[in-house]
């Protein structure tokens, strides 16, 4: 193996590589064009990395080290600025930069150098991302992947960029190396300074405690404006889909029947569930579309966005009754078993968008696209529209044109499908389990398995939350991210928020409330909560929800609920200290905290869901042959009081016609106890219940919750 | 003075922000130069040379050409050095601020539009580097 170009190595750290690259096994097929024989030129530090996208870099001519101490220590003691390149495995133009620049031996003699080289991969760390996108957002007004800096040894940076073309690239860095040993340094120092003191305030900004009523009317104001009539989404371009914002508004329904804000997130579910975002074939949902109109996906496939689909589903689902939104469900959680599920039954990250295509070529949507030759039955070939002009260079994607009449004579031709197309060049999946995006899944699969009676997907989420807890655990010190034994980086608040909410959805109640506190031990910064503490300038705060939650936002999801489910003054008070403390930036801007505000409203009004858990009470409403029907679990030792108990609330429900079965007798009281399941009926648009709990000791005040019906 | 010019654009007072259609972002900086800062700092200098072209000075001092388009609700930015889309949506403050949020990345995203005025672009061919 040789020594990268321009850089030097100790015998030790020679031999550590070799045994890093030999213990990879025979299958291990390097990523490079640099090869000699049948074995890579070179190898860097990145060999021994747990995350995909570090070891794609594993070979590159440039000496990359990861992310960390050790690499900031070692520019310190070289005197030495650090080139950093922060990117992700499905990022196009971060391989494209790769295969131009980083797997060059000129510029990598050019890095190797003048720079200690490090690699970061944002998904192992996002606070480390969240600061340094921000470094190069503020120097040039925009930002993106793959995010290319130059920073002091300490971790500020003095200049910023994205993707560079090789020349470019090249022109810098000369520049930055001269610049370094002449007269720029303390220039270089100086932007470093302005910079980093812009990125520490900025996060940082605080608003005074408002009131938050009026933010969900303003909130809904501006989703409105921005909501695309024709297509559904929130966008006239590239459509993401936004799952926050349809979550919002779904719970903004079920909390003032408010029909704009329904039909909203109704009518983007329906059109991205029959759009080609949607993998009709094999299930789940892609990234995003480069069109308007849901067509033309960016095909990678993200953990996260499984979750939250799933969950918009159902909830889009109990609003509409729409069967292609159940089916979608169902497909979508058969995907992840199928495909995304590691043997222990965690959850993997992601897979690819490219593929090797007909001609062993890398090419985006390779594995998704069919040409209607390969199709024999004309109908599936109308159905699926693949005869419309295709989008997309690798042939057309699979979409539904109109609303399906023969479900089962799609579904079985789909299977087929499905069936000839696992044997084409699979997309590359990215095995590492995030213990996060795992608890958003979890989370999402359990709360699908309540709404459809799906026991077989409760136990598949309680396997996921066990294998990730081995993995990644014990819960009071876990590590972010595992690959083949190989655990990285401490959890942050994300990871504990997203695994606290899965176990809340799976009903172990007690390990919620450990993460919870946990949680405002670990986290707490003044009355806030940070992202991590150990970001490069420090303590990281989230100022948004984007693509998936914040990890403060659903850190106050999880405490609202246990505030409803498992009250605790203490947590409580730190609860609603913590929707305070950001209640000012949220009522600015309440577009940009949608899950942050959603979390608020479950602290100050209790939740909206269909399932509920309230002190020793679980209860849930599911559509029955006949209308609906209430669920009610009371926790074993506890009681609600039926009629004929004078003084306490009796177990009522007002808004619709009520089948009661004969209460038990308990110490010659009327109570219902245990299991009890209440068919209701009538033209109804919501139930109110109210009850009153008791235990053999005490009895809790009266409770009243509402349901609204579709 | 852009306080009273974002003032005419939307009459009625909110107690939160409200998006400011593009078109009328458009209609305001068209030919001029708009300043974008943060916490009070320069962040760049970007001159509408028309509703579909731009010249921003960043913030290290260098220039660059990029094309404007509206999508919706967002203006959308392509410049000449980058390969991707860059979209952000305008919000009118309750204090009659206006501030960008860039809806292509996912957090950390707001900026002031500080003034809007007709002084020149001077570039540093070098920037910083």
């Amino acid at each position: 193996m040789a020594i990268p170009p321009g850089s030097t190595r100790d015998a030790a750290l020679q031999a550590e590589l070799d045994a890093a690259l030999a213990a990879r096994g025979s299958d291990y097929t390097p990523r490079t064009h640099l090869m000699d024989g049948d074995a890579p030129r070179y190898t860097n530090r990145l060999i021994a990395e747990a995350s995909p996208y570090l070891v794609q870099h594993a070979h590159n001519p440039v000496d990359w080290r990861p992310w960390g101490a050790e690499a900031l220590a070692e520019a310190a003691a070289r005197d030495l600025p650090i080139f950093l390149s922060v990117g992700y495995a499905t990022c196009h133009w971060c391989h494209v930069m790769e295969e131009e620049s980083f797997d060059d031996e000129q510029v990598a003699a050019l890095l190797n150098t003048g720079f200690i080289p490090v690699k970061l991969d944002r998904e192992q760390r996002p606070d480390v991302d969240q600061v340094y996108i921000l470094a190069t957002m503020l120097q040039h007004r925009h930002a993106g992947w793959p995010n290319s800096l130059w920073l002091m040894p300490d971790g500020r940076p003095f200049h910023t960029g994205t993707y560079f073309p090789k020349p470019q690239f090249m022109q810098v860095l000369g520049a930055i190396t001269q610049g370094w040993l002449g007269a720029q340094r303390s220039q270089f120092a100086s932007v470093a300074d302005q910079l980093s003191e812009a990125m520490q305030r900025i996060p940082a900004q605080t608003a005074p405690p408002a009131a938050l009523d009026q933010a969900p009317a303003a909130a809904l104001t501006d989703l409105v404006r921005s909501y695309n009539p024709v297509e559904g989404g929130f966008s006239h371009g590239t459509q993401f889909p936004q799952e926050g914002h349809l979550l919002f508004l779904l719970d903004h329904w079920r909390r003032t029947g408010d029909a704009g804000a329904r039909d909203m997130a109704r009518n983007s579910l329906s059109a991205m569930v029959a759009g080609g975002i949607h993998d009709q074939i094999g299930g789940g949902f892609h990234r995003y579309t480069v069109d308007v109109n849901w067509r033309t996906p960016h095909f990678e496939k993200m953990l996260y966005n499984q979750a939250l689909m799933t969950r918009a589903l159902v909830q889009g689902w109990q609003v509409s009754d729409d069967p292609m939104m159940r089916r979608a469900v169902a497909r979508c959680i058969s995907y992840v078993l199928r495909d995304m599920t590691a043997p222990d039954g965690a959850f993997y990250s992601a897979e690819d968008a490219d593929s090797l295509n007909d001609l062993g070529k890398l090419e985006e949507g390779a594995f998704y696209v069919w040409p209607p030759a390969e199709i024999a039955d004309d109908w599936v070939i109308e159905t699926l529209g693949l005869r419309e002009a295709a989008t997309l260079e690798a042939g057309p994607v699979a979409h539904l044109r109109g609303e399906v009449q023969d479900i089962a004579r799609l579904d079985a031709a789909l299977d087929d499908l499905r069936i000839r197309r696992d044997a084409r060049p699979r997309p590359l999946r990215d095995e590492k389990v995030i213990g996060g995006w795992n608890g958003l899944m979890i989370r999402a699969m359990a709360e699908a398995a309540v709404a459809f009676d799906r026991p077989d997907w409760m136990d598949a989420a309680g396997r996921a939350f066990d294998a990730v807890l081995e993995r990644l655990g014990p819960v009071g010190a876990l590590a972010r991210l595992d690959m083949d034994g190989r655990r990285r980086e401490e959890a942050n608040l994300s990871d504990y928020a997203w695994l606290g909410l899965g176990a809340f959805a799976l009903g172990r109640i007690d390990v919620a409330q450990v993460i919870a506190d946990l949680i405002l031990d670990r986290f707490t910064l003044d009355a806030r909560l940070a992202l991590s503490t150990d970001g490069p300038l420090g303590a990281v705060l989230e100022t948004e929800d984007g693509a998936t939650p914040s990890g403060e936002g659903s850190a106050l999801e999880l405490l609202a609920l246990l505030a409803e489910a498992a009250p605790d003054p203490q947590r409580d008070a730190r609860a609603r200290a913590l929707r305070d403390a950001i209640s000012g930036r949220m009522a600015e801007m309440p577009l940009a905290r949608l899950d942050t505000l959603r979390a608020a409203r479950i602290l100050a009004e209790g939740t909206s869901d269909w399932a509920r858990r309230i002190g020793p009470v679980y209860v849930r409403l599911h559509p029955a042959d006949e209308g609906y029907e209430l669920i009610f679990e009371i926790a074993q030792d506890w009681t609600l009081a039926a009629d004929g108990q004078d003084d306490l609330t009796p177990l009522r429900i007002d808004g619709a016609r009520v089948t009661w079965p004969e209460a038990a007798i308990q110490d010659g009281k009327p109570v219902w106890a245990g299991h009890l399941t209440l068919p209701i009926a009538g033209d109804t648009h919501g139930v109110t219940l109210s009850w009153q709990a008791c235990s053999t000791s005490e009895c809790l005040l009266p409770v009243t919750v509402e349901f609204r019906l579709p | 003075m852009i306080r009273t010019l974002a003032a005419l654009l939307i009459a009625t007072p909110l107690a939160a922000q409200q998006i400011v259609d593009p078109e009328s972002v458009l209609d305001l900086v068209e030919g001029r130069v708009l300043e974008y800062s943060a916490q009070g700092r320069e962040m760049g200098r970007e001159q509408f040379l028309s509703r579909t072209e731009v010249f921003l000075r960043s913030a290290s001092g260098k220039c660059l050409y990029g094309e404007v388009s509206v999508r919706g609700s967002a203006l959308c930015f392509e410049y000449e050095d980058s390969p991707t889309l860059h979209c952000w949506s305008t919000f009118r403050f309750p204090d009659g601020s206006l501030k960008m949020r860039i809806t292509s990345l996912s957090s950390n995203t707001l900026l002031d539009l500080s003034d809007i005025n007709d002084d020149p672009v001077i570039c540093d061919p070098a920037g910083t580097v």
